[in-house]
């Protein structure tokens, strides 16, 4: 049915512009206003703490992404008008210009949209009769034109009609339905009310989150922002958590960076600085204090905030899926090339001594090679992951101690846990690699009691791979027979990396401190696991250069240490096999 | 054990302990080599290679038959291991995917083949028998073709190592694609 000509004469699209210009200042000021509560009530939690904080936090968590739904919808119905305004002026002008003009030139247009000729009265018969010819022609061209228009008026009419019910239904929706918690099933509800908790168990959290809805995904998100981390959850989801908190550890970083900063601005600027020679007053003294600590606060702070700058651009480089498994406010995170979930073959990536966030970017390049590797064998189907799930020691002579393996050790044991409770499908082929330091950790994680749940283990530039541990017969894989662990435990070094034979090295040093009487307790990291002895199956690594003094070639040089990853080398290609299963 | 091995591990031992100490490069370092001529050449030799190949093939990271089997862009790297190092030098590696000719081991016949009439030298202990090859130029840039086990064709190529003060973009990627010149 098309619009009648007086309608079309009372729309006023113009108004419509008005309207919506009017709905989107609303909704801005509405935006705005959510906004300043949200940051008044960050500002109250950051001095709030507790379970009830927490609750209350969790709602408010809620509460703002219904206000973003409703500011989402609002925008819409704004946009609604405006591009109604637009549909129908654009019809409405042309049409009416049509009938205007013909009812100028003596015309008769009927409200429907038909024309009617003037009646030619010149008193001249023929010359009538010609003219009437002519003005019903024109009338039927005129009338021609009119009425498609007066039908694509109605169309228009309709179409943003349905536009503006559908926007404002789902404003009505989003306004009036229950909210998200109401839907929330019995369990959910207890733990967001503090009455259960999340099971700590990655194979039951998995069952547990497998029949969740997203709804009920996203409220114990709101509830437990850091719940990416926990091992059991599909990488996915994980990545997704992680990615929002990811932004907030950087905003933090970064805001706790300038705190001190501006604590400071003259010696941001080099003035002031205390003076340090001459003699110097108690308070020149105190300054310098003072100075130092600062220096010491700025540079934590300034590591902190690159190494959650770092994490955001490896995530964002181009190349094989980059899913963030892990990130904390310790410092912590871990990257999987590849989705582990899916893949039929996951590697992770264990480096050493002061690895962190702020070096992901070589960890991840190391990674990318190995993956690229193992692909380039078994056609893909592979993942890598790489774990700074763990405190390293943060220079060299931190590595002589096991605090840092034996606090790893459990987290690593426990990531291992999740990627096989949250694998899609068959199981897949599962292997660790432990670069220097890393080894210790997963040497950790599978003695004493301790053990993995992975396929294989493979030991690079170890120093020893845990004290008292001698033999693959000490260490321990889930599911796996004992007496089949030299299959699985893979070593390699580079014959001149000095760091390889920490693990004999240490009983010279033994032996030496024996003669003097002097004690040893629980010195180094246990044998070098690619000692015969040792009973690992060891690989090729290139050997390395030997550093040559004044003609001589002393054996080793601490470069090699740092080999096993470099692309194309046989310690790479020797890691791919073992990840592809194609060994 | 050899006692010298052991008395320098005690030694190394002592020293990590005690003092602490840094690891340099391992690959030779040319010092005069910049990022962006480590990753152009390496390039360039992954095009040459690819014209022994016959016509319409091309290197690319992403194999049209293989839907789980992307490649990395490739891109610079340290040339050590340890994170104990600092700006330290740097390389630059990638891998591709031969695509739409010269797959299987004639493929890998043909690109040796053109690698050796360059003079460039490998260590024929092959690693993974017959199914992949390595060689390497006098100015030590490495070539690397290899049959997954499906018969498909990959090369990788990657630089010696430069100066970290020679980097400009180091986190610049490889292309992706490489056509037949």
């Amino acid at each position: 049915m098309a619009v009648l000509v007086s309608q079309l004469r009372a729309w006023t699209p113009r108004s419509l512009a008005g309207v919506a210009a009017e709905v989107a200042g609303i909704n801005d000021e509405f935006d705005e206003q959510m906004s300043q509560m949200a940051r008044r009530t960050d500002d109250a939690f950051a001095a709030w703490q507790g379970d009830a904080a927490a609750a209350a936090m969790a709602r408010s968590l809620a509460d703002r992404i219904a206000e973003n739904h409703i500011v989402t919808a609002v925008a819409v119905i704004s946009e609604s008008f405006a591009k109604a305004a637009g549909e129908l002026g654009a019809i409405r002008e042309p049409a009416l210009a049509v009938v205007d003009s013909a009812v100028a030139a003596g015309f008769t247009v009927h409200d429907v949209g038909a024309v009617i000729a003037p009646i030619s009265s010149t008193g001249e018969i023929v010359v009538d009769m010609l003219l009437q010819s002519s003005f019903d022609e024109q009338a039927r061209t005129i009338e021609a034109r009119l009425l498609p228009l007066l039908a694509a008026a109605a169309e228009a009419d309709r179409t943003c009609a349905r536009t503006l019910q559908n926007a404002l239904g789902d404003l009505a929706d989003i306004t009036t339905s229950a909210p998200a918690a109401a839907s929330y099933g019995p369990e959910v509800r207890a733990i967001l009310d503090g009455e259960a908790f999340l099971p700590d168990n990655p194979v039951a959290l998995a069952e547990f989150w497998d029949g969740l809805s997203p709804a009920e995904k996203d409220g114990l998100a709101a509830w437990d922002p850091t719940i990416g981390n926990r091992d059991g959850l599909p990488a996915i989801d994980k990545s997704r958590y992680n990615q929002e908190l990811l932004e907030t550890l950087r905003d933090n970083a970064h805001a706790d960076l300038d705190a001190i900063e501006a604590r400071h601005p003259d010696w941001m600027n080099g003035e002031n600085l205390p003076p340090t020679d001459g003699i110097l007053t108690d308070e020149d003294s105190a300054n310098q204090r003072e100075l130092d600590r600062w220096l010491d606060e700025r540079a934590d702070a300034e590591k902190s905030a690159f190494g959650y700058d770092e994490v955001r651009t490896q995530l964002d480089k181009d190349g094989p899926q980059r899913l963030l498994m892990n990130i904390d406010a310790e410092g912590r995170g871990a990257i999987a090339l590849g989705n582990p979930d899916i893949a039929g073959h996951v590697a992770t990536y264990v480096p050493g001594t002061s690895s962190g966030l702020p070096s992901l970017g070589g960890d991840m390049e190391r990674a990318e090679f190995l993956l690229t590797a193992a692909n380039r064998l078994n056609d893909g189907d592979n993942a890598v992951v790489t774990w700074v799930g763990y405190n390293a020691p943060p220079e060299l002579p931190d590595a002589a101690s096991a605090v840092y393996a034996e606090a790893g050790a459990p987290r690593l044991d426990s990531f291992q846990d999740g990627l096989r409770a949250a694998h899609e499908g068959a199981p897949s082929l599962n292997t660790v690699i432990g670069h220097s330091y890393g080894s210790t950790v997963i040497g950790h994680a599978m003695s004493d009691g301790n053990s993995l749940a992975v396929d294989n283990v493979v030991f690079a530039g170890s120093p020893g791979v845990g004290h008292g541990v001698n033999g693959v017969g000490e260490l321990s894989l889930d599911n796996v027979d004992p007496t089949s662990n030299n299959e699985r435990i893979f070593a390699t070094a580079a014959s001149s990396d000095p760091v390889t034979w920490i693990g004999d090295g240490v009983d010279g040093i033994r032996v030496a401190a024996s003669v003097f009487g002097l004690p040893t307790g629980e010195l180094g990291h246990g044998a070098d696991p690619t000692n015969p002895s040792f009973g690992a199956t060891v690989f090729d690594s290139h050997p390395g250069p030997s550093v040559n003094i004044v003609g001589v070639d002393i054996g080793f040089s601490p470069s090699t240490h740092s080999n096993y990853f470099v692309e194309e080398s046989q310690s790479l290609l020797g890691m791919a096999q073992i990840v592809a299963g194609t060994r | 054990m050899s006692s010298y091995r052991r008395a320098v591990a005690g030694l190394f031992m002592v020293a990590v302990l005690v003092l602490g100490c840094s690891y340099t490069a391992g690959k030779s370092v040319n010092e005069s080599l910049t990022s962006d001529e480590s990753m152009n050449r390496t390039l360039e030799h992954l095009e040459e290679s690819l014209a022994a190949l016959p016509a319409g093939g091309r290197l690319d990271r992403v194999h049209p038959e293989l839907p789980v089997g992307d490649l990395g862009y490739g891109g610079f790297a340290p040339c050590y291991d340890s994170n104990t190092v600092v700006e330290g030098p740097e390389y630059f590696g990638v891998g591709f995917w031969v695509v739409d000719g010269g797959d299987g081991p004639a493929g890998l016949k043909s690109v040796v083949e053109r690698w050796t009439e360059w003079g460039w030298t490998g260590d024929d202990r092959a690693p993974d028998g017959d199914r992949y090859a390595q060689r390497t130029s006098p100015d030590e840039y490495t070539l690397t073709a290899q049959l997954s086990t499906s018969g498909y064709l990959s090369l990788s190529g990657s630089s010696p190592c430069f100066p970290f003060e020679n980097g400009t973009d180091l986190d610049a990627q490889g292309p992706g694609v490489i056509e037949q010149p």
